[in-house]
């Protein structure tokens, strides 16, 4: 599990999600995202924009069995803009 | 005599009144090049923005620049309202309806002020994206929106 504070200006909205959602699709593993307890299927564009993630919060990604795909997954949402 | 099977269609609704056309046509790589999925884009004329179909808002910005809809039949569709419009932390949107409200084809959900995406300088051409490409086997232009083809 890896977390990260989203610093992206307007949170994680439409556009970058959806290049985040593309991303993660590419992976057989089960990839999550929480913010609290909230947790959510990272391959569901619709169920990331649910979890309404903004600049300065703190999210926890996981994904399965895949610490690779993680450390690539989580630098995404950290250089995200 | 035999009977082909007719298969089922899906109405679609543009969700304002305005240009309809394709989605290649929208001036962003992650909706005109189908990143997401396939749809189609309106240019909208007038500020009400409606659901293009029955459904269950499955998601809606705080800002009301986007939302999802899914219809019974599961097909979700995201409706996002101009581009890069999200910076406008929702000046110039009035949200009508939440998350989790079931609402009716044609029924309002966000008011838009089109004046403040304008003087903002921003395009307020809105992208219809089908999220689920296998809830869907083609899917056509209409002048009224969109017809898409059920499996």
């Amino acid at each position: 599990m890896t977390t990260i504070t989203i610093q992206a200006e307007h949170g994680l909205h439409a556009r970058p999600l959806a290049e985040f959602v593309k991303m993660a699709a590419a992976y057989t593993e089960e990839i999550t995202l929480s913010k609290g307890a909230k947790s959510a299927n990272a391959k569901s564009l619709i169920k990331m924009m649910s979890l309404g993630v903004k600049k300065g919060e703190e999210i926890t990604l996981n994904v399965e069995g895949n610490p690779e795909a993680e450390a690539i997954l989580a630098d995404f949402l950290v250089k995200m803009v | 005599m035999f009977f082909k099977r007719k298969s089922k269609e899906f109405t679609v609704l543009a969700p304002t009144k305005g240009k309809i056309v394709p989605i290649t046509e929208v001036p962003d790589p992650t909706f005109g090049e189908k990143m997401l999925g396939d749809g189609f884009a309106v240019i909208p004329k007038d500020g009400n923005f409606c659901a293009p179909f029955d459904g269950v808002i499955e998601s809606m910005f705080d800002t009301g620049h986007a939302f999802a809809l899914t219809a019974p039949n599961e097909c979700s569709a995201l409706i996002h309202i101009g581009l890069d419009t999200v910076g406008l932390e929702g000046r110039g949107f009035t949200i009508l309806k939440k998350e989790g409200d079931t609402v009716k084809a044609g029924e309002t959900i966000v008011q838009v002020d089109l004046s403040v995406i304008a003087e903002a300088g921003l395009n307020p051409i809105t992208p219809v994206v089908f999220l689920n490409p296998d809830k869907m086997n083609q899917f056509s232009l209409t002048c009224d929106g969109a017809t898409i083809t059920l499996p």
